[in-house]
């Protein structure tokens, strides 16, 4: 920019309106903005797009792809719960002591004479 | 659990205000309007031959496109280019259907002249001297050096809101600079 482009420059961006905006104008936007507000579909809070998001064919690969992970997952998970695979083993040493009741010998048993 | 939290608007991106309305926000437009109205109000004065109450009226119309039809906005470009692109288009048409009707505006139209209702106080003479050397020039001419030196718009945004190429809008913005020069200097003289 040379000096004359500068000057235009400061000149126009110093310029200042003697009037702004009429308020009116405003005031019938928003009451517009409001009106179309109210017929948002974000306002009416609809869940059906995002279900029929869902069933869209977009991205259909990825929705595939996380379906048949769930299913593989809730397999997988169904077969580990399985009575019949479950395998029983001895985790710990029982040790069994019996007592011979028939050589019993009474030492210390009182003697009857 | 939901603790939605109000967005500070004054913070957002022009781009984030336009999803907000697509979306139905009036808070959001109502920050746009606060940031354009004015900017956009002077660009249609100076346009319109400083006519009051045509820019106001196509101030109004601006935003009720921006209000109807939001999702024509290209999330991927800068709001700024999109707004003065529906603007010129707005002025363009006007000058069309001027030319079509055979108005001018300083015979038919008392309130397009360039010292409308201003005293030479609310005026500086320059700034004046400015515009009366531009009324001479067509709507692409009047936009590219506006663009340029009172928005500071660079050669790519104003390229892309004139939908011309790069090079013939510089070769504008040169013959509109040499014009105003040469008118400058008589002045001085």
């Amino acid at each position: 920019m040379d000096n004359f482009e500068k000057h235009i420059s400061s000149q126009l961006q110093n310029d200042k309106l003697p009037f702004s905006a009429n308020p009116a104008i405003h005031s019938r936007l928003m009451y517009l903005m409001q009106l179309k507000s109210a017929n948002s579909s974000v306002r009416k809070n609809q869940i059906l797009p995002s279900v029929g998001s869902l069933f869209a064919t977009k991205f259909v690969a990825w929705k595939v792809g996380i379906a048949a992970l769930f299913i593989i997952g809730f397999m997988g998970y169904k077969q580990m719960n399985n009575p019949a695979a479950i395998i029983h083993i001895a985790d710990t040493a029982q040790i069994v002591r019996t007592i011979d009741t028939t050589n019993f010998i009474l030492d210390d048993s009182v003697s009857f004479h | 659990m939901f603790n939605f939290k109000q967005p500070n608007y004054s913070k957002l991106t022009d781009e984030k205000l336009v999803r907000s309305i697509i979306n139905g926000d009036t808070k959001a437009f109502n920050e746009l309007y606060l940031r354009y109205s004015e900017r956009m109000l002077y660009y249609f004065y100076r346009m319109l031959g400083n006519d009051r109450a045509l820019a106001q009226d196509f101030l109004q119309d601006l935003f009720f496109k921006i209000i109807d039809k939001p999702h024509l906005f290209d999330t991927d470009r800068k709001f700024s280019t999109w707004i003065f692109s529906i603007a010129y288009n707005q002025c363009k048409n006007e000058y069309r259907s001027r030319n079509i009707r055979g108005v001018t505006e300083k015979i038919d139209n008392p309130d397009c002249f360039p010292q409308d209702e201003l005293s030479e106080d609310e005026m500086p003479c320059q700034v004046e001297d400015i515009f009366e050397c531009l009324n001479e020039f067509d709507e692409i001419h009047r936009t590219a050096f506006l663009l340029k030196y009172r928005e500071g718009l660079s050669i790519d945004e104003i390229s892309a809101i004139l939908d011309l190429p790069k090079g013939t809008v510089k070769s504008r913005l040169f013959y509109t600079r040499k014009r105003i020069r040469e008118k400058v200097q008589t002045i001085e003289r």
